[in-house]
């Protein structure tokens, strides 16, 4: 008998240490209904009284880190759980969460992401907000003060996903993205460099920078797709301007001679060496490494992650920064835009709640303070002042507004896009692929991924 | 006759089931569910949100089989596997050297050892840097000693992206070797030795008439090992290179990683896991009939 006991302890401790771990709010949803909602209010609503959980999933940074401190103190009523996740692995934690039926209240998406979010129903339309509702101080529409091109590329972003969505907003732009290069001061006068305003001009100073023996110009891997489109930016301009719809009625392909211009002129940056070798398989940080070894003399980045080149620099090191002119002469306009959109889940069960914290961090009262001195807002109710000079190319560079984020379609379809990065480009810069295979490529995927569902 | 159990096997057998039972039911949660939800998800067109509903059959396995860069993901998947069984001689000539015994042995040891203890995704750090063209020690001493027209962009050249990624591969595994090697050399009876010696083998004739022989199953141990690792391997390469430039590293992990989270096309990851599953399984079922046919001949 003793024996027997002893077994069944056993098993009964090695099945409770087996699942250690694996309880979740789900499971205690059993009994009756108005127990289980009582349970799970209580749960999400925190241990405090009144006090109400929102949790927060992102992947910006820091600065929303202390936006969320400086709310909650704000708003002691209100607990957050915050959760950061780099954007390399986003999507697979938000399928992961999404399965687990834990999505948080409130959640950072981008361009890339929205599309399959809306289309499986899990994002808030919040539509009638943004464009009725008041903001989080109270004085204007919510809408009103976003910056119009960030709010058009947040809805150009759906169209892709049918024509139902078009003119809903299913998130909110945060931050207006701007992308410049940052150069040292102290380089460019050793060797005689003065700021480009011409696109000869910027070819000229990679020439010299690349006969001094140092790398001109970053390249990374996860953004490869950034030269091509600002050289499309130009080369396309009237094309597009002309007709929106240039790719999908077929005026335009992706064998049209200006699509091929840009492929051409960012192989031609690439044959001349003026981008590091390591671009084709380092990331981001590779290039802020070069750049603070002194290696890399130039390196474009969005100002959120200028903190590291302040702080890591030698102390000889002057940055400075400028927006970059255009290829084909027309006014340049820069990358980003809208690409962190902030959003409130369907699941979340303090919608009102979860809506106003977004408001709060879309508002002059969250951009004011510190550590939002290297972030552009995108907001009409904010001007955008700063006395850093590494800062001037990001105010210039938002003046002439920005590439469509959806522009010459290579970033239409999840499929277009990671072929077109990871397959046709690289192979393209390396010689492997020749032109025509490469745009013969886009519109294949084009057709079978894009327009075959349009129909 | 057909053997009946008396209460005391019967309460012998009651106690073994309920001792194995945790482990049954670990198994059935967490291997084999997952396992037939992925076959399920295999099955339809899927982007990881909200339900399966689009059925396609086997059309994401005749899409990934038909795909080249999955042909050529195995490709590479079965040259890093080969390549790195060169960690299994590298490991056996350092256990070897450990077992004869060399001045400083235990720091010998411990510096060897320290390879495998570093975390996968730090090595990958560690090495892109070490492989890096402008920054990296491998260029500026192959300048320094006049062969700076090999220097290249190691991870970034197309040609040697994925030799790049398999000596890496080579150095974080070999050390394992080394220490399961070692393990069995210093079990091995001294008397072995002694006799050979007696007899006058000499140092070649002692290595392969009698460590090679009693190291046999070790061997087999670590093949295995090394099959079944280079068919896991997946932060090393995502890492340094995330299956670039222009899919020349790839391998059938990062494949599968990019296929569901990157393109977010479940259907099709599913099924090339699933294909990568029954890869493992035709090796495991081809080891264990070679296993079975040893041991048959070893008794006859």
């Amino acid at each position: 008998m003793k024996k027997r006991i002893l077994t069944l302890l056993t098993c009964a401790v090695m099945v409770s240490t087996a699942f250690t771990g694996c309880s979740s709010s789900s499971g205690t949803k059993s009994g009756n209904q108005d127990t289980d909602t009582a349970q799970t209010q209580e749960e999400a609503s925190g241990s405090a009284e009144g006090e109400i959980k929102l949790k927060v999933l992102d992947n910006y940074g820091s600065m929303v880190e202390e936006m969320i401190s400086v709310y909650e103190k704000l708003h002691p009523e209100i607990d957050i759980e915050y959760e950061y996740i780099p954007s390399d692995t986003y999507y697979s934690k938000f399928t992961a969460m999404n399965v687990a039926g834990e999505l948080p209240d409130v959640v950072m998406t981008n361009a890339q992401f929205i599309g399959d979010q809306v289309r499986s129903d899990l994002l808030l339309d919040l539509t009638n907000e943004v464009e009725n509702g008041q903001n989080y101080e109270q004085d204007a529409v919510w809408g009103d003060t976003f910056n119009p091109t960030l709010l058009s590329n947040c809805k150009a972003t759906l169209k892709a996903i049918g024509s139902e969505y078009a003119d809903k907003l299913y998130g909110v732009p945060f931050t207006m993205t701007t992308v410049s290069v940052i150069y040292d001061k102290n380089v460019y006068n050793e060797l005689g460099l003065s700021v480009p305003t011409t696109w000869d001009e910027f070819e000229k100073n990679c020439e010299a920078i690349k006969a001094a023996g140092k790398i001109p110009i970053s390249m990374q891997q996860q953004n490869m797709d950034w030269w091509p489109r600002i050289f499309w930016d130009q080369y396309c301009r009237d094309e597009l301007d002309a007709n929106t719809d240039a790719f999908e009625d077929g005026t335009m392909t992706f064998s049209s001679e200006s699509v091929k211009k840009g492929l051409e002129k960012f192989k031609y940056m690439w044959d001349q060496g003026w981008f590091p070798e390591s671009g084709l398989t380092g990331n981001r940080e590779t290039m802020q490494q070069l750049f603070v070894q002194k290696e890399l003399v130039q390196v474009m980045l969005q100002p959120n992650y200028l903190s590291y080149l302040t702080e890591n620099v030698p102390d000889d090191v002057e940055l400075a920064s400028y927006a970059l002119p255009g290829v084909d002469g027309k006014p340049a306009r820069c990358l980003g835009g809208s690409s962190s959109i902030w959003a409130v889940t369907n699941s979340s069960e303090h919608q009102k709640e979860a809506i106003e914290f977004v408001k709060f961090l879309t508002s002059k009262t969250a951009f004011s303070e510190d550590y939002a001195k290297f972030i552009n807002p995108g907001l009409t109710n904010f001007e955008l002042t700063s006395d850093n000079e590494a800062m001037q190319g990001y105010i210039e560079a938002g003046e002439n507004g920005f590439i469509p984020d959806i522009y010459v379609p290579v970033n239409i379809t999840t499929e277009i896009q990671n072929a077109f990065l990871t397959d046709l480009e690289p192979n393209y810069l390396l010689g492997t692929y020749d032109l025509d295979y490469v745009t013969d490529q886009l519109n294949t995927l084009y057709k079978d991924t894009y327009l075959s569902n349009l129909k | 006759m057909k053997h009946r159990m008396t209460v005391k096997e019967k309460k012998e057998m009651m106690t073994a089931f309920l001792l194995i039972a945790p482990t049954i039911i670990a198994f059935i949660i967490f291997l084999y569910i997952p396992f037939v939800s992925a076959l399920q998800t295999s099955l339809y067109k899927y982007n990881g949100l909200g339900d399966l509903t689009d059925f396609v059959g086997f059309k994401n396995y005749m899409k990934v089989l038909a795909d080249p860069r999955f042909l050529r993901s195995l490709k590479n998947t079965l040259y890093l596997i080969l390549i790195s069984f060169c960690a299994v001689p590298i490991g056996f000539v350092f256990a070897y050297i450990l077992y004869i015994g060399v001045p400083g042995k235990k720091i010998f040891n411990t510096g060897l050892f320290i390879p495998y203890l570093i975390s996968m995704v730090v090595v990958g750090c560690i090495w892109r840097i070490i492989y890096d063209p402008t920054i990296g020690p491998v260029d500026q001493f192959l300048n320094m000693i006049g062969l700076g027209k090999y220097a290249t962009a190691w991870l970034s050249r197309p040609e040697t992206a994925l030799g790049a990624v398999s000596i890496t591969w080579i150095w974080r595994s070999a050390p394992f070797n080394m220490l399961i090697m070692y393990a069995n050399l210093s079990k091995m009876p001294e008397d072995f030795l002694e006799a050979a010696k007696v007899d006058g083998a000499n140092l070649w004739q002692k290595f392969f008439y009698i460590i090679i022989p009693y190291l046999k199953p070790t061997f087999g141990v670590l093949a295995m090992l090394t099959v079944t690792n280079g068919l896991r391997l997946f932060d090393l390469i995502w890492v340094m290179t995330q299956g670039g430039p222009g899919g020349a590293s790839d391998v059938m992990t990062s494949y599968i990683y990019t296929k569901a989270f990157t393109n977010r096309d479940f259907g099709a990851g599913t099924a090339a896991s699933v294909i990568l599953m029954l890869i493992m399984v035709l090796i495991m079922a081809v080891k264990t009939l070679y296993q079975k046919a040893t041991a048959g001949r070893n008794k006859s």
